[in-house]
C-alpha cells in the first residue's frame, strides 16, 4: 500500500498501514504555536480506523523521506464528504458537485518547509481526487479550510503571475489550465471563527466524459 | 487547517451568497477549460495526451 514518489525521494503510506509506535515523535513538528488542535499520530490513526464520530471515510497518509518509516516528515489527511454534510463547514462549495474530498490537514515538518514538498503533497491530493472520481464514476471537487498564513501558499499553486489577493472583504477566485480555486474569507461571516481563515473550493479539471458530462451548466 | 471542528454560525443569506459565487466561478472555469481542450484537439492532441498535460 505504499505510494512511492521516488522521483521526489518521498514515500506516502496510509496511517493504518504504519506502526505508529515506532515513530520518533507522537505528533508532527509542524512548527506553529497557534494550532492547538493539530492531531497526534494516534488521533489520525483513530480517525482513519473509523473510531471517531464525524470522521467517517477519513484517511491520513503519512509522508516519509527516503523510505525511513520511523521519522515522518508530513501528513495529508482527507475525508470523502457529500455536499450536504460539508456545506455547514465549508460554505464556499456548490451543489453542482455531490461529492467532495475534504483536505482535512496537509502539513510538513518544520525542518523540511524550505523545500518544495508542499507542492508535491498537494499534487498527491489532486491525484487522489482524480483517481477517486474515476473509480466512483462521479465528479468530485476539493475543499479545504486554510489558515490565513497559508492563503498565499495555496494561491501560488495556481502559478499565476499576479499576487495573491489580501482582501478579507470579498470572495475571490483564481484559475489556471488545470484547476480553479474559490476563496471565501471567514471575515465575511457575521460571526466569524476566532482564527482568521479562508474557505476554499478546488476544482480539478478533467476531460473524462463520465465526469465532465455531469457538470451542471 | 481542520478549523473549527464545530459547525460555523452563518445565516442562510451568507451561505447562499457564497454558494452562488462558487457556482459562477466554477461555471466560468469550466467554460474556459473546454475552450482550452478544444484548441488542443484542433492542434491534434488526443484525449489521453491532454489528460497527461493536466497532471
Amino acid at each position: 500500500m505504499d505510494i512511492s514518489l521516488d522521483s521526489f525521494g518521498l514515500a506516502i503510506k496510509p496511517i493504518n498501514f504504519c506502526d505508529i509506535t515506532t515513530f520518533q515523535q507522537p505528533i508532527l513538528n509542524h512548527g506553529y504555536s497557534d494550532l492547538p488542535n493539530f492531531p497526534s499520530w494516534q488521533e489520525f490513526a483513530d480517525r482513519s480506523n473509523g473510531l471517531k464520530k464525524g470522521y467517517e471515510n477519513y484517511v491520513a497518509y503519512v509522508v516519509f523521506k527516503n523510505d525511513n518509516f520511523i521519522s515522518p516528515i508530513g501528513v495529508v489527511a482527507i475525508q470523502l464528504n457529500t455536499y450536504k454534510s460539508l456545506k455547514d463547514k465549508v460554505p464556499i462549495i456548490t451543489p453542482g458537485y455531490n461529492q467532495y474530498l475534504y483536505l482535512s490537514w496537509i502539513a510538513i515538518d518544520a525542518s523540511q518547509q524550505d523545500k518544495k514538498y508542499f507542492e508535491i503533497l498537494f499534487y498527491f491530493y489532486k491525484s487522489i481526487v482524480k483517481q477517486l472520481a474515476m473509480t466512483l464514476s462521479t465528479k468530485i471537487a476539493g475543499a479545504a479550510i486554510v489558515v490565513r498564513r497559508m492563503r498565499s501558499l495555496f494561491f501560488s499553486l495556481l502559478n499565476r503571475s499576479e499576487q495573491c489577493p489580501e482582501t478579507t472583504k470579498r470572495n475571490f477566485d483564481g484559475k489556471n489550465k488545470k484547476m480553479g480555486m474559490v476563496f471565501m474569507p471567514s471575515e465575511l461571516l457575521s460571526k466569524p471563527p476566532p482564527i482568521p481563515q479562508d474557505f476554499v473550493m478546488i476544482n480539478f479539471y478533467t476531460i473524462d466524459e463520465s465526469i465532465s458530462s455531469q457538470v451542471k451548466k | 487547517m481542520d478549523l473549527p471542528e464545530e459547525p460555523l454560525q452563518m445565516t442562510r443569506k451568507e451561505q447562499e451568497h457564497a454558494m452562488k459565487f462558487a457556482q459562477r466561478s466554477v461555471e466560468k472555469g469550466r467554460k474556459e477549460f473546454e475552450k482550452y481542450v478544444q484548441s488542443l484537439k484542433k492542434q491534434g492532441y488526443s484525449d489521453d495526451e491532454i489528460e497527461v498535460m493536466l497532471d
